[in-house]
Parts: C-alpha cells; sequence; structure tokens
C-alpha cells in the first residue's frame, strides 16, 4: 500500500507536496535495503561495480546514467513481487552511490591513496565510508535530527531536509547526500570488510 | 550613592550633581558592554570554545589594571566636578553643554554642589568590569597561543647561524693501479704518488653566507645588519637612490597621505551604481544601521543559499534582486573576486526614465556624486603617486573601469532585449550608462534565471552563456522532451536525478519549471558557478577596481 502512494506521489502529484514524497520514498529505501537478504544486497552491489567500471565507462554522465539504469533493471528483472521492487530500490542506492564516488572521494584525493597504498581500491572504499560516516555524523548533530529513537518515517524527512539544505548550500547534489545516508544508516555503518 | 555627610542637599537646599568619576565610570563600563556585545562576546558558543587561559588572563589583567587605575587616579575620593541637569547657576564655574526645553546639562566645579559618587567599592568593582572587558576585547584563544610563542621566539637556538664550512670530501674509491702505487710510496720505492694522491674535492663556490656566524658576537652582528641596511638605503638597484626618491615622495607628501588613508579606510576602489524601480527592501532606520555598521560582507555571503524561493510580501522581489546581485558580484565562494559590497549601490526605488536622465543631465545626486567623486578623486592621487615607485605601483586602470551606471527596470510591458546604451559625461570624462528592462519578478524559478540572465548582461558588456560555456554535456544530451519523460516513471528515482546535470536550467529545459519536486533537489550548484565564474571572466574585462 505505502509503495503505491510512493508510486503515485513520485507520479503524479509530485507538483503538490514534494518533501513528504520525497521522504516517503527515502523512508522505502531504508527499508527496501534492510529487508534485503545480505547475501543479495553484497552481488547485486558487487554486479553494479562491475558493471560502472567496464561496460557503463562513458565520458558523458548521460550515457553512464542510462548504463547503470538499463543494468540495474536487468539485474532485478529475474525476481518477483517484494523482491524485485527491495532489489531495483537498493540498485538505486547503490548505483547513485557509484556515481557519486568522484565527488565523495575526488581525484587528488584517490590518486594520493593510489600512490600510498598497495591494496588502492579498499582504501578507497574506507575513505567513502569515513566521509558517509561523516555525512551522517554532521546530519546527527543537525537540527533535522529526529532523535535517536526515531521511526524510518521520522529519519526519512531528517534525511530528506539535511540533504536538501546542504544541496542548497555546499556542492553537494541531493541525491548523492540522501544516498550515502541512507547506505550507511540501512548497514548500520558496516563497513565493505565486515558486511 | 554615597554623599558626604552634612551636605544633605534635601536639607539645605543645595543644587545637587553626578560625579564626574562616577559618570566617566559608568559611560566607561557602558561602551565596554557594548563593544563586547558587537564583538560577540556574549554569545554562550564564543565561551563554549574559550580557552580556560584567556579567562585566567583575563581575569588577572582585570583586577591589576582596575586596582592600579582605582589607585592611582585616587578614584575613592570625591569627584571635584559633576553634572547636573538644570539651569545653569549664576554664580559659580559651570559651563552648559547641551539645553533642551529650558534645562540643560551643566558641567562644573562649586562648592556649594552637592555631588553625589559611587561608593569606592563600586568604583573599584567598576574598573575592574572594564579592565575584564577590555581584556575579554582584546584576548581570544589565538592571542594566547601567540603569547605562549613569544620565549621560543626570542630563544637563541631560532637565530639562523650560517652553517659551518664542510671539510673538503676525499675520494673513497681507489682503483687497483693506485693500491699497488700506494704501497710502493709507503715502502719508499716511489717518492709521490703522482695522480693516485688523495685529491680534495672541488670547493662549490656559492653565495657568501650573510647570516650569523657561529662564533660571532652580538654586537658586531647587530652592528653588521645595521651597516647593511644603511648600504641598501643609499645604493638601490636601479633608478634613483632612496634620498633622492625621499625628495621626490616629499613633493608629494600631501598625495601620498591622501592614498594611504584611503588605502587605510579601506574606501571602496570603484563606483558602480545600479538603479531599479524596485522599493527598498530595507526600509527600517535599523536595518540602515546595521548595513552601514557592516564591514566586509564575505562570510556572509559565502554562505548563501543557492537558489531561494522568492519571498512573500512587496519587498520579495526586492529581496531576490539582492540576493541575485549578491551571487554574481561578491560571494567568496566563486572565482575570480571582482568587487566589494560598498562597491556596488543599489539605487531602490527610482524612477523608470533615471537612465535617460542620466545619460540628458548632468550628475545631480549627492549620494552618487560624492561616491564617484572619492574615487575618481583616489585614482587621480594614484595616478600621480605612481611614477613614484613604477616598479611596484599597480597600473591606473581607465575612470570607465571604477565607475559606472545601470538601470535595471521591471516593466510589465517589457520585453526581451539587449541593453540599451547612453552615455554620461562627468569631470572631464565620458561614462556609459546601460539600461535592460524586464517583466516583474514572480514567484517560479524560471523568473530568477531571467533575472540572473538580465543583470549579467547589464553589468557585463558582451557577456554570453550558450551551449559552449554551459556545464551541459554537449554531444549526449538528450532531448527535452526525452528527458522530461525519464522523470515521469518513479523507479531508479535517485539515480536518475543525475541527469539534471546536462539539463542547465541557464540554457531553457523550461519543461523544469512546471516540475517543483525537481526544482527542489536541481544541481544548482553544478550550472550556477559555472554560470557566474562565466559572468565575472566577462565583468573583469571590462569593469574593474582600483
Amino acid at each position: 500500500m505505502r509503495a503505491v502512494l510512493v508510486v503515485l506521489a513520485l507520479c503524479g502529484v509530485a507538483h503538490a507536496e514534494p518533501r513528504p514524497a520525497r521522504a516517503a520514498y527515502i523512508a522505502d529505501l531504508i527499508e527496501a535495503i534492510r529487508g534485503i537478504d545480505r547475501a543479495a544486497l553484497a552481488n547485486t552491489r558487487k554486479y553494479l561495480q562491475v558493471v560502472e567500471r567496464n561496460k557503463c565507462q562513458a565520458p558523458e554522465m548521460t550515457l553512464r546514467v542510462g548504463c547503470l539504469l538499463e543494468a540495474a533493471s536487468q539485474n532485478c528483472k529475474s525476481l518477483a513481487g517484494d523482491a524485485r521492487e527491495r532489489c531495483r530500490r537498493a540498485s538505486d542506492v547503490i548505483a547513485t552511490n557509484l556515481l557519486a564516488e568522484r565527488v565523495f572521494v575526488p581525484d587528488d584525493v584517490r590518486y594520493q591513496i593510489m600512490s600510498k597504498q598497495r591494496d588502492a581500491r579498499s582504501a578507497i572504499a574506507r575513505e567513502l565510508h569515513r566521509r558517509y560516516a561523516a555525512l551522517v555524523a554532521e546530519l546527527a548533530m543537525s537540527e533535522f535530527f529526529p532523535g535517536p529513537r526515531a521511526d524510518t518515517a521520522a529519519l526519512a524527512a531528517g534525511i530528506d531536509g539535511f540533504c536538501s539544505d546542504a544541496a542548497g548550500t555546499r556542492d553537494l547534489s541531493w541525491q548523492y547526500c540522501a544516498a550515502a545516508i541512507v547506505w550507511f544508516v540501512a548497514t548500520d555503518g558496516a563497513t565493505e570488510e565486515t558486511r | 550613592m554615597k554623599r558626604p555627610a552634612g551636605q544633605r542637599s534635601e536639607a539645605s537646599g543645595h543644587a545637587a550633581g553626578l560625579g564626574a568619576r562616577s559618570v566617566t565610570a559608568v559611560g566607561l563600563f557602558a561602551g565596554t558592554v557594548v563593544t563586547m556585545w558587537r564583538m560577540e562576546r556574549f554569545r554562550p558558543d564564543y565561551w563554549a570554545q574559550l580557552s580556560p587561559w584567556v579567562t585566567f588572563l583575563a581575569g588577572g589583567f582585570a583586577v591589576l589594571a582596575g586596582t592600579l587605575v582605582f589607585m592611582y587616579w585616587r578614584l575613592a575620593e570625591r569627584s571635584h566636578s559633576y553634572l547636573r541637569f538644570g539651569d545653569k547657576l549664576p554664580f559659580g564655574d559651570e559651563t552648559s553643554l547641551l539645553a533642551a526645553r529650558g534645562r540643560s546639562l551643566v558641567v562644573g566645579r562649586a562648592p556649594f554642589v552637592d555631588v553625589v559618587d559611587l561608593p569606592p567599592r563600586a568604583m573599584h568593582a567598576l574598573y575592574v568590569a572594564i579592565g575584564l572587558g577590555v581584556a575579554l576585547i582584546g584576548l581570544d584563544n589565538r592571542a594566547v597561543a601567540l603569547l605562549h610563542e613569544v620565549p621560543s621566539r626570542f630563544d637563541p637556538s631560532s637565530i639562523e647561524y650560517c652553517k659551518p664550512p664542510e671539510p673538503p670530501k676525499r675520494e673513497a674509491k681507489r682503483s687497483q693501479g693506485c693500491k699497488l702505487i700506494e704501497r710502493a710510496y709507503k715502502l719508499g720505492y716511489t717518492k709521490s704518488l703522482g695522480s693516485c694522491a688523495p685529491a680534495e674535492a672541488k670547493r662549490e663556490v656559492g653565495e657568501v653566507c650573510t647570516r650569523r656566524q657561529l662564533d660571532e658576537p652580538h654586537l658586531h652582528y647587530a652592528w653588521r645588519r645595521l651597516a647593511d641596511r644603511v648600504d641598501d638605503l643609499r645604493t638601490t638597484d636601479a633608478g634613483p637612490g632612496s634620498l633622492d626618491r625621499f625628495e621626490q615622495q616629499l613633493d608629494h607628501l600631501p598625495a601620498i597621505a591622501e592614498a594611504t588613508l584611503d588605502t587605510v579606510a579601506m574606501r571602496p576602489r570603484s563606483s558602480h551604481h545600479v538603479f531599479t524601480n524596485l522599493p527598498d527592501p530595507r526600509p527600517r532606520l535599523r536595518d540602515r544601521v546595521d548595513g552601514l555598521l557592516e564591514r566586509g560582507c564575505g562570510a556572509r555571503l559565502a554562505h548563501l543559499p543557492h537558489f531561494p524561493r522568492m519571498e512573500d510580501g512587496p519587498a520579495g522581489p526586492s529581496k531576490l534582486f539582492e540576493h541575485v546581485l549578491a551571487q554574481l558580484m561578491f560571494n567568496p565562494s566563486y572565482k575570480p573576486i571582482v568587487a566589494q559590497c560598498e562597491e556596488v549601490v543599489v539605487h531602490w526605488g527610482a524612477a523608470p526614465d533615471t537612465c535617460a536622465r542620466l545619460g540628458d543631465r548632468p550628475l545631480a545626486d549627492p549620494g552618487v556624486l560624492d561616491a564617484v567623486r572619492g574615487v575618481l578623486d583616489w585614482r587621480a592621487t594614484r595616478a600621480e603617486t605612481r611614477p613614484l615607485d613604477p616598479a611596484r605601483a599597480a597600473e591606473v586602470p581607465p575612470a570607465q573601469r571604477i565607475v559606472s551606471f545601470q538601470c535595471l527596470m521591471f516593466d510589465p510591458a517589457a520585453e526581451s532585449a539587449a541593453p540599451v546604451e547612453r552615455t554620461l559625461a562627468f569631470g572631464g570624462e565620458r561614462f556609459a550608462v546601460r539600461e535592460v528592462r524586464m517583466p516583474p519578478l514572480v514567484g517560479d524559478g524560471g523568473s530568477q534565471i531571467r533575472l540572473y540572465k538580465q543583470l549579467a548582461a547589464l553589468m557585463a558588456p558582451g557577456f554570453g552563456y550558450g551551449r559552449l560555456t554551459s556545464n551541459q554535456a554537449i554531444a549526449a544530451t538528450p532531448e527535452e522532451a526525452a528527458l522530461a519523460e525519464a522523470f515521469r516513471q518513479p523507479a531508479f528515482w535517485l539515480t536518475r536525478l543525475d541527469l539534471l546535470r546536462d539539463a542547465d536550467l541557464f540554457l531553457g529545459n523550461d519543461w523544469l519549471a512546471r516540475r517543483p519536486d525537481l526544482l527542489e533537489v536541481y544541481p544548482y550548484h553544478l550550472h550556477l558557478q559555472n554560470f557566474i565564474e562565466v559572468f565575472r571572466r566577462q565583468y573583469k574585462q571590462h569593469e574593474g577596481r582600483l
């Protein structure tokens, strides 16, 4: 029922009140990642990572986004019912995080890591995790944080408010901010190694 | 309040006045409190980050300074002079300071006037409090850190000495043949080692070290530094000597003093005037005073929201205008920096034909006249003093680069058009007067975009923004209709939002204006930053600062 409401909100009545619709969508993303099987989540992430690094490499962002969208929908197509919907939502967060990697770990930091670390990929993942953690800490200290005992809907509304504020004043896109926080919160801040 | 015994004014009918010492103490205390408040010393977050050393030192300073002042100025004694309201006495040494409604504030000293003073303890406490305030104004964490570094600065180990000469390096490697010759030399079969003799490494002729020698006495080092300075003054690299230059500078002393004063006072380095028929967004006196007291608005403007909604009410369009102008011209987050806040003056509520009148008649507005004259005078001073030090003095820009006049008028009947140019003659120079008219601002995002474009075109002649200068991809940009269609599907909404980076609002994409849900999460920072930086590069080609 909730999913139907979100679809309706995003499809047709987005013009009326975008904020609640966005918060509901974020809440669904968190629930989807929490509800998905750990192994399936890891597989989806691995698959999208590989696709993004190989098949979807393109100088134009539009092409990369299109390619990732296609790969993610194909990956979830084989599933049925709720599992498919959860897969699509988790893929949405994973794909956005992959696109945001260059923003959170800019090229200069990436080169530094690559020149110092033997296992550069793990080091970049650790750095990314550190930056997500910093963003979540900022949210926790901000006025938008509903408190540690708040339910998912209230937390989602807080994430939307915080990311709207960050996107309005900083050089950070709303979706990058939201996806990073959603991923960190839904996976309980687990690093790639412990996941 | 303490009053000496036997001098009760009520009983005797004598006039009473407030002691000058008490009034001074209260005035100083009030001044200190106001200064502390202006410098935000009462903010809880300031106190939260303050090092305990600051409060300790401030407290120590306050007790010491307050007590010294109290003792040596003999503040425990009664004031000789007093201030009082009332009529000036026909006899006695009194001077009227202020007069209103038949009563005046009188300062004087007369033996038969009761002088009311604060008790000595209160005076002492007040001066300690003043000392504390002064210390808290002057001392902060940085000042304490600098004080902490002072001993290490005077530490002799921090003086740079000349390095001791390195001993000549001897060749370490010896060939097999040389070993045989050395053996023969030791056995006495040969008298010299010939080419196998250890050769001293060639000394590199470096620069003479002028720093302190390791064994050089302090006085000798100081004398040598002084002699070097005197030599520097006498002989310079190129151009006239220091004394000749000093003579030349004496001839232009008023101009130099004026230029220095202008620099120290941080006077505006250009005078650009924007006239608009929008009402003043801050008509209240308090807002104006705050605006006048604000020094440097960079820190405030660095955190402007990218794309705020236009406020409701009559001041909404004016505030939006102010915001767009601040983003284009002053926000220090974008580079290059082209102007300071006080250098671009917005004249609110201007008549719609202001620019036409500026072109026809001589400049008459005293506010504009003073600002323009001030900048042109500074330019003249700079032109006069520049030959004195041509190597270091910056080029003096033409008057047309530092003074300009623009009009942006909002007219329901206006249609999009290029700026109209006129000229204005003032002080023997001709200045451009540019005018643009646009429809009134409304609450949609498109209106703000149009304002950005019109203001940019008005301020920077020849400004253009197109696909080649946009961040939007040129090759693989989807059609607007296809892009709009992509956002009708709810799946993968976060990922799809990345497509908006190829939908630059400054290039059209009007379909976005009908999607407030997307406008709320639009990546303004990508396109806005690019637009502003393209504008500033163009602006810098035509306008400038002293």
